[in-house]
């Protein structure tokens, strides 16, 4: 027995190794054990729900964009795609199906097949057939659904733009977006998101887009969760994933998305459509302004576009044509996006400023000879009348728009009064629109040409009397924006106040903070204006009697922007001869005065040579519409109730 | 002198067993030696591999379920058979095993059908037989059988020598399938069978150095490599491993290499632990397991489908319950009557501890994978019926009856 004993301790010496071993195995493992899942638990959990959970986002609708009389802009139609699901279809009834398809919709059923056996590994992968199929094509697979196991439709909104040409340069259009504003909007916008691009669409994207929503769903390692929508455009997550996993939504996670608002413009889409009618087969703009709070009721800009061509399917090549730039631009919004020399009109503003500066008076009276020069230099600057309008007050300046009076009235002023006052009210620098794209314009002063002239001689940089004398009948570098010199009429015929142009309904104006014309100042202004209408007594009409209107008392000033010299048109005999691009731009700008609500009309046709005949009889069919016919337009169209079709 | 004069003289030593006395190859009486604590803990390890297995099953699909309970129904009178023949007899048999394992190895490197790129096995109708299983078994009772044949020699370097070529044939058939996994559970078994035999300490020492320095030159060649060489076939002169086994090897030392490969099994089967947390998700509520994140979840994963779902204290029991059937193993072997036995029992144990080990540290992310069954607990029914011919061995084996907790 103790011969067994030793050779038994003989081993246990040996299988303490072991049994140590076996230990720190153990050991070992328990210890990684509670790395894992104590120490490190709440990273790996973490993990383990980033691995389930797949959020999916519910795209918010986009808002309308109405006018506030309610006629749509910008609304959602539906759009219905027809989608293959094989999984649900037995493998026997897909040639069925696929020729049944092909009466249906045209789609050769080989490439169906095709389709079917590229996604043979996901077999419940939604197969998009056809997009946007017609509504009768829709009611056609409804009916033959029943022969058609495993074929979907689903539906999502397209937007839609139902007036086509009408205010789309204001309204603007949605695309979808580019990689890099996926990048710069991260977390924001995801690829087949649609940011609008120019107008309003652009300018309200964030409020139109509204806040999508998110629904959970525990995904499975392999096989993606689908989303498929009923009929009605509702969201609902296809029961079983691309391999044929059952999904369930968690439902008390879901976060509902929040549409976007509506939008509510100002526009006057009658007033709209008149404007753009007169512009036809021209290029220019008409802008529309209620004076007293800046709303824009009209905004015209031609040669324009139809949006729908960016949102509609196989419109590719009006697209391309769209987007090359080509002169002229139609995407351009020339109201506020091209700046022009405003030309006479900005006679109204200087009469306005000299007299509220007191340089002249209502009797102040300035010799026009027909040119005038400045002492001790060469230069003669002429008045557009050959030989002179004579002794003119500042009312017979305004009304026939005699430019050695501002010549002479310019240089009282000088040109820092008259870059303050530009800068009261608006000119030469945006107006704050809502609207992108917007220009600032130009109105030149000391600074801007030491600036611009900085590279030049010392000499080329001084501003002269001569740049004053150029910048006091709107030429020279001065240039404005359609929607500036209707802000300048709004001032006028408001009470002097600033105005805010704005297309939003809701946009509250700023408080007028001061009054940058005094009552006196604007009569006088106004009752040159108005001369420039019709005749006032004994004097006889200005420039602008084509824009006279019965009934109602129209202001207005007349504007021809030289875009070449005098003595270039001279070169032709007549008029006539001189080529279209040469041709002055043609101004008018015109208000209202004792009718509500007051309006302030600027008109630009781009090379229509005199503002009194291409532009002033623009202005009376405007004035004339909007307060004689369009009353009674409103009528009609009340007693004729809108149907009520339901919008998507 | 005739034969009672001889029996008077010298009488016959008491034996401790009366069934060693009998004559009989098999004998039903040998059943008593089944250890109950061992059986218990075997029991109870089974259960929670039918419990585990049960929750593996998804989607009504209970195959595996149903194949991993019946197989233990049909090892169970094989144990029992095992337990009842004379052990003596099994170790005599063993050259003819080995013999016999060896063809079974070359056959299956001709004829065998391969899986998952690495496992071979033989088919034959409806069954399906790995031969490189059961050779770990045939492994332990081979090397038994030249121990107790050499006896006191081994302490001669050249019949050290000769045990390393005994192993190192199957080890090298095995590799060649190739399994890397059971390859390298040979030698822990050679060497720790080794030890118990009685060889020279510091002859072992060296092998388990030269060992170490091997294994670190690996990796310092394993190292140099990149994915891009990997996969276009490169490989260290020394370490003809395919493609994905030497990629396995270098995830491992660098997960983020492979996270769709063998990192993303080890990655996930880590996030299946760690989010199990303290407590578990609860029965048949792993997230991971479900969804099919973690792979092979009920072959060699089947330990991160356990962790989810029971959490840390579980979990840890279950390693502990482990440790306590290996620690039960190596007791029985403490009180095995004779050399032979010890060897056994200790090689069989060793086939236990390294399957559990590498198998719940792979799955921990210690280890590259390379595909080892846990033992009771994973689906595999080759792999299993060795477990419980291994302990059918654990019991046949003899023992005194003056031990702790002694049945």
């Amino acid at each position: 027995m103790s011969e067994n004993n030793t050779s038994k301790n003989k081993f246990f010496y040996r299988f303490i190794l072991v049994i140590f071993i076996v230990v720190s195995s153990i050991t070992i493992l328990i210890f990684r054990l509670w790395t894992i899942q104590v120490r490190d638990a709440e990273l790996y959990r973490e993990k383990a729900e980033n691995n389930r959970i797949w959020p999916q986002r519910i795209r918010a609708d986009r808002g309308k964009i109405i006018t506030r009389d309610g006629t749509i802009l910008a609304d959602n139609r539906p759009s219905a795609d027809v989608v293959f699901v094989p999984g649900d279809c037995p493998s026997e009834h897909y040639k069925n199906v696929a020729e049944t398809i092909e009466n249906l919709l045209n789609i050769p059923s080989y490439w169906i097949l095709e389709q079917i056996e590229n996604f043979k590994a996901e077999p419940f992968t939604q197969i998009t057939i056809k997009k946007d199929i017609s509504r009768s094509d829709w009611i056609r697979i409804e009916e033959n659904s029943f022969q058609l196991p495993g074929i979907y439709v689903t539906v999502q909104p397209q937007r839609r733009y139902p007036l086509g040409n009408t205010a789309g340069q204001i309204i603007g259009y949605i695309n979808e977006t580019t990689r890099d504003e996926l990048i710069l909007y991260e977390g924001k916008y995801f690829p087949g998101d649609f940011i609008g691009r120019t107008g309003i669409e652009r300018y309200y994207e964030n409020i139109l887009k509204g806040i999508d929503g998110y629904m959970t769903v525990t995904k499975y390692a392999s096989g993606r969760p689908q989303l498929r929508t009923d009929r009605y455009g509702n969201l609902l997550l296809v029961r079983k994933d691309t391999r044929g996993h059952l999904l369930t939504e968690e439902t008390e996670q879901r976060q509902p998305p929040i549409p976007g608002k509506d939008l509510v413009l100002t526009l006057d889409i009658q007033l709209q459509e008149l404007c753009e009618n007169l512009l036809t087969s021209q290029q220019g703009s008409i802008v529309v302004v209620e004076a007293d709070t800046g709303a824009v009721l009209a905004m015209a800009s031609s040669p324009n576009y139809d949006p729908n061509i960016f949102v509609t399917k196989g419109k590719d090549a009006e697209r391309l044509e769209l987007l090359q730039n080509k002169q002229p631009n139609r995407m351009t919004n020339r109201a506020i996006s091209e700046q022009y020399p405003p030309g006479s009109i900005f006679k109204v503003f200087l009469a306005a400023t000299a007299l509220e500066k007191g340089v002249i008076n209502s009797k102040t009276t300035f010799s026009c000879p027909g040119f005038f020069k400045i002492g001790g230099t060469g230069r003669e600057w002429k008045c557009w009348q050959k030989y002179g309008h004579g002794s003119v007050t500042v009312r017979e300046a305004l009304a026939y728009s005699c430019d050695v009076f501002f010549y002479n009235v310019g240089l009282k002023l000088g040109v820092d009064t008259i870059s303050e006052y530009c800068h009261k009210i608006g000119l030469g620098e945006k107006t704050g629109i809502d609207l992108p794209g917007e220009v600032p314009g130009l109105i030149p002063d000391r600074v801007w040409k030491a600036k611009i002239n900085a590279h030049k001689p010392v000499w080329e940089q001084k501003w002269y009397p001569g740049d004053t004398v150029n910048l006091s009948i709107g030429q020279g570098s001065c240039a404005t924006t359609p929607l500036q010199n209707a802000i300048l009429m709004a001032t006028i015929i408001n009470g002097g106040h600033r105005i805010y142009p704005h297309l939003n309904a809701d946009f509250v104006p700023p408080r007028p903070e001061e009054q940058i014309f005094s009552k006196k100042t604007l009569d006088l202004v106004m009752e040159g204006m108005k001369l420039c209408v019709e005749p006032i007594g004994e004097a006889r009409a200005g420039t602008g009697k084509l824009a006279k209107v019965d009934g109602i008392t129209v202001i207005g000033k007349t504007g021809s922007a030289q875009i070449m010299s005098l003595e270039h048109h001279k070169k032709y005999k007549s008029e006539e001869e001189i080529p279209w691009e040469m041709k002055d731009h043609a101004w008018f700008v015109a208000g209202v005065i004792d009718k509500t609500p007051k309006i302030a009309i600027c008109i630009l046709v781009e090379h229509g040579h005199h503002g009194s005949s291409a532009a002033a009889p623009l202005a009376q069919k405007i004035i004339h519409f909007f307060y004689n016919e369009k009353p009674k337009k409103d009528v009609q169209l009340i007693a004729k109730e809108p149907t009520g079709e339901k919008n998507y | 002198m005739s034969s009672i004069e001889q029996y008077i003289h010298h009488p016959p030593e008491i034996q401790f067993e009366i069934e060693d006395s009998s004559i009989h190859i098999i004998n039903w009486r040998r059943l008593v030696r089944i250890d109950p604590i061992l059986f218990l803990l075997m029991l109870v390890l089974i259960a929670i591999g039918w419990i585990n297995m049960y929750s593996a099953n998804q989607n009504e699909d209970y195959s595996y379920f149903v194949k991993h309970v019946l197989i233990f129904f049909i090892g169970l009178p094989i144990l029992f058979f095992i337990t009842m023949i004379d052990y003596r007899i099994i170790i005599a048999s063993a050259p003819f095993l080995y013999a016999l394992s060896i063809l079974l190895l070359v056959t299956v490197l001709f004829f065998g059908v391969q899986a998952k790129g690495s496992e071979r096995w033989i088919p034959l109708g409806p069954v399906r037989i790995q031969p490189s299983e059961i050779n770990k078994i045939i492994i332990v009772l081979m090397l038994t059988w030249y121990f107790v044949k050499i006896g006191e020699n081994i302490k001669k370097i050249h019949w050290y020598i000769l045990t390393f070529i005994i192993s190192g044939i199957p080890i090298i058939l095995i590799f060649m399938q190739p399994n890397l996994g059971t390859a390298m559970s040979i030698v822990p078994i050679t060497m720790i069978m080794l030890w118990i035999a009685g060889c020279r300490i510091w002859h072992w020492i060296v092998t388990v150095l030269a060992g170490l320095i091997l294994m670190g030159f690996i990796f310092v060649e394993v190292n140099s490599l990149t994915p891009e060489k990997i996969q276009a076939g490169e490989h260290p002169d020394f370490l003809p491993l395919k493609p994905h086994q030497l990629m396995r090897i270098y995830t491992f030392f660098y997960p983020e290499a492979d996270i769709q490969g063998g990192g993303w099994q080890t990655y996930q089967s880590r996030i299946t632990i760690g989010s199990g947390g303290i407590y578990g998700k609860g029965f048949r509520q792993g997230t991971q397991t479900r969804l099919k994140y973690l792979p092979e979840h009920h072959t060699d994963f089947i330990f991160s489908l356990f962790a989810e779902e029971h959490g840390f204290y579980k979990s840890a029991l279950l390693i502990i319950i482990y440790g306590l059937f290996l620690l039960r193993c190596l007791q029985l072997a403490l009180y095995a009557t004779e050399l032979q036995g010890k060897l056994i029992i200790t090689g069989i144990t060793i086939i236990f501890l390294f399957h559990i080990f590498i198998n719940i540290a792979i799955t921990m992310g210690m280890l590259p994978v390379t595909g080892l069954p846990l033992p009771f607990l994973s689906y595999g029914r080759s792999f299993y019926l060795t477990c419980i011919i291994g302990i059918g061995l654990i019991y046949s084996v003899p023992r005194e009856k003056s031990y702790l907790f002694s049945g």
